[in-house]
């Protein structure tokens, strides 16, 4: 008799890219970059295609409204990438809103399907201070990432959040976006990008670089039992800027 | 022969790749007797991380060998043939380029010029898949083969006491063509392996969905070799979804007789003393791939991907092959099928 388990455990890392596509976007040419992220995101996973098999990726934007740009997918089964396009205001509420509808879906779907769901992961790029009331927000952002093991109140498929902020962007309320912020080895962080509003687009190839790392070392992580996301650290010399919740923001800019 | 050069002694170089361990750079001018195709410089971003007295005894692995051993070991692995000093201390190691038969190039379906080394990750991902990413067809008899080489260059490792250890999608590289026949398969990132009775020169790790059972992954044996190998061919006979991160020796069942499933079944057991060799693995793939057709034979179309799927690869039809430049196409065989005569597998109108 074999003593060998051979039972394949399918666990799966599902990406939510929720970008702000608000007319500044536009205008700083910040959005023109952005579409760049996606095609290079499929071109790394062409040279790594078995990450394929743990992670599947969506995209979301958000202004006045919030729609399904991506709906979630196995990124290199897509003949092509769609395109984020502007318009209209900055409402946080929406994002978190059609995120929560969006996840509890999606994670759902996956595990009728048979797989095992890691925690989703959520990048959150915005280049504006939301133009919902803040308690309108604050509650939506509670709804989305707030649940109370002990009691199984609130959202059990809460995602990890990573907020990535541009020039326009507040620091100090993206901080709030930041989640977790504890245990200290759960802890997520937040990129700021630290130029003027002439660097966006550079900011953001230099967030697509780590959004790209963060999705490659967390699928080829996702094995042995890891934890799921993992950011890797900004080049100390480029134009992003990574915080933790509680890190000072007088240190941010200089 | 001299098993060290100096750092100054190089020359000219370019860098082609930096990875987590070091720089990769080529060597535009220095040469070696022994490596006629040239050589490139793997240089460690921390030496404090290597252990000198491990590489060298990697590289007298090698120089140790007569010539015909050392001309097998260089067909079964870029290994590495020198270490290169600076000051008195190991900086890196001198590897022979990858030959450029384990390179993909060509143009992918999209029209988009493409330039990969053939990692056998790119074996485990569904065939439709692959090609779409500018990578040829493999059918199931030279995926057999395929393990066949790989066996035969572990099995060569093995039985003069290496253990090469991190065994994984991206450690190995194919080459198909131009005949049925030609298939092989190289091991690359040789620095990591160790001599049986020694420690390794630089760490060895186990690669995600690679880890061998229990407290195995702290210490990689050449039986943990064996495990390896076994999700190895797992993973390549039965190409699609998950197939890069299964243990399910179900997936292949139908594939080999009963011989071979009671190999595959022993390599992945716990109990490490359980598992066969990689000669045992040899003698069974050589004379189980000799029940398969030996002329051209058509592609795979699709991933077995479960055992009841599987059964499906004894009646595949063959696909168009694929346009990359450096892919052969298999023989004219539209319309065949491929079944077991008489004990034999042939391919049948």
């Amino acid at each position: 008799m074999s003593d060998v388990n051979h039972d394949d455990q399918l666990k799966l890392l599902p990406f939510y890219l929720v970008c702000d596509v608000s007319i500044s976007m536009v205008q700083s040419g910040a959005l023109d970059e952005v579409n760049k992220i996606l095609p290079a995101l499929v071109e790394a996973l062409e040279r790594n295609p078995i990450i394929c098999d743990k992670i599947r990726f969506s995209a979301l934007d958000f202004s006045d409204d919030s729609r399904v740009v991506l709906p979630l997918c196995n990124l290199l089964d897509e003949p092509s990438m769609p395109a984020f396009e502007g318009r209209g205001g900055t409402s946080y509420v929406a994002a978190f809103n059609a995120l929560r509808t969006q996840i509890e879906n999606d994670v759902n779907m996956l595990k009728a399907d048979g797989f095992l769901v890691h925690r989703p992961a959520v990048f959150f790029l915005s280049d504006g201070e939301p133009t919902d009331n803040e308690g309108d927000w604050k509650n939506a952002f509670h709804n989305l990432t707030f649940f109370d093991k002990a009691t199984t109140q609130g959202f059990r498929m809460y995602p990890n959040v990573i907020p990535f902020g541009l020039v326009g962007a507040n620091p100090q309320i993206l901080q709030q976006l930041i989640h977790p912020t504890q245990p200290a080895n759960r802890a997520m962080s937040m990129f700021m990008s630290t130029g003027d509003e002439r660097a966006a687009a550079n900011a953001v190839a230099e967030i697509a670089k780590l959004l790209i790392q963060s999705v490659l070392a967390s699928g080829t992580g996702v094995a042995n039992n890891g934890g799921g996301i993992v950011l890797p650290p900004p080049d100390p010399n480029g134009p992003i800027a990574q915080l933790g919740a509680d890190d000072d923001l007088d240190d941010l800019y200089l | 022969m001299a098993i060290d050069v100096t750092r100054d002694s190089l020359g000219n170089m370019d860098l082609l790749a930096e990875g987590g361990q070091g720089k990769i750079y080529k060597l535009t001018h220095f040469r070696l007797p022994d490596c006629p195709s040239g050589v490139v410089y793997k240089e460690y971003k921390d030496s404090s991380k290597i252990t000198a007295a491990g590489l060298t005894g990697i590289v007298g692995v090698r120089s140790r060998m007569p010539q015909s051993e050392r001309d097998l070991l260089d067909r079964y692995a870029v290994w590495p043939v020198r270490t290169v000093s600076k000051d008195g201390s190991i900086r890196g190691i001198l590897m022979p380029i990858i030959p450029p038969n384990y390179v993909q190039t060509g143009t992918k379906p999209n029209g988009q010029p493409m330039r990969a080394e053939r990692e056998v990750q790119f074996l485990f991902i569904s065939p439709e898949q692959a090609r779409r990413l500018g990578h040829g067809l493999v059918n199931l008899v030279q995926r057999l083969r395929i393990c066949l080489e790989y066996a035969r260059g572990l099995e060569f490792l093995s039985s003069r006491e290496v253990v090469f250890g991190d065994i994984s999608a991206k450690n190995a590289l194919y080459s198909i063509g131009p005949s049925s026949t030609d298939i092989s398969v190289v091991m690359v990132d040789c620095d990591a392996v160790r001599v049986t009775g020694n420690a390794a020169a630089v760490e060895q790790l186990n690669s995600p969905d690679w880890d061998p059972p229990g407290t195995e992954s702290r210490h990689l044996t050449k039986a943990t070799d064996v495990y390896k190998f076994a999700l190895f061919v797992i993973r390549v006979l039965s190409p699609g979804a998950n197939a890069s991160v299964s243990r399910n020796p179900k997936r292949v069942e139908s594939i080999f007789d009963k011989e071979g499933r009671k190999l595959l079944e022993a390599s992945l057991a716990d109990n490490s003393r359980l598992r066969p060799s990689m000669q045992d693995w040899l003698s069974y793939l050589e004379k189980f791939v000799q029940t398969f057709p030996t002329d051209t034979t058509p592609a795979l179309r699709s991933a077995p991907g479960t055992a009841a799927t599987a059964n499906n690869t004894r009646t595949q039809t063959r696909t168009a092959p694929v346009s990359a430049t450096n892919n052969p196409p298999s023989a004219a065989t539209d319309g065949l099928k491929l079944r077991k005569v008489g004990g034999k597998w042939q391919w049948v109108p």
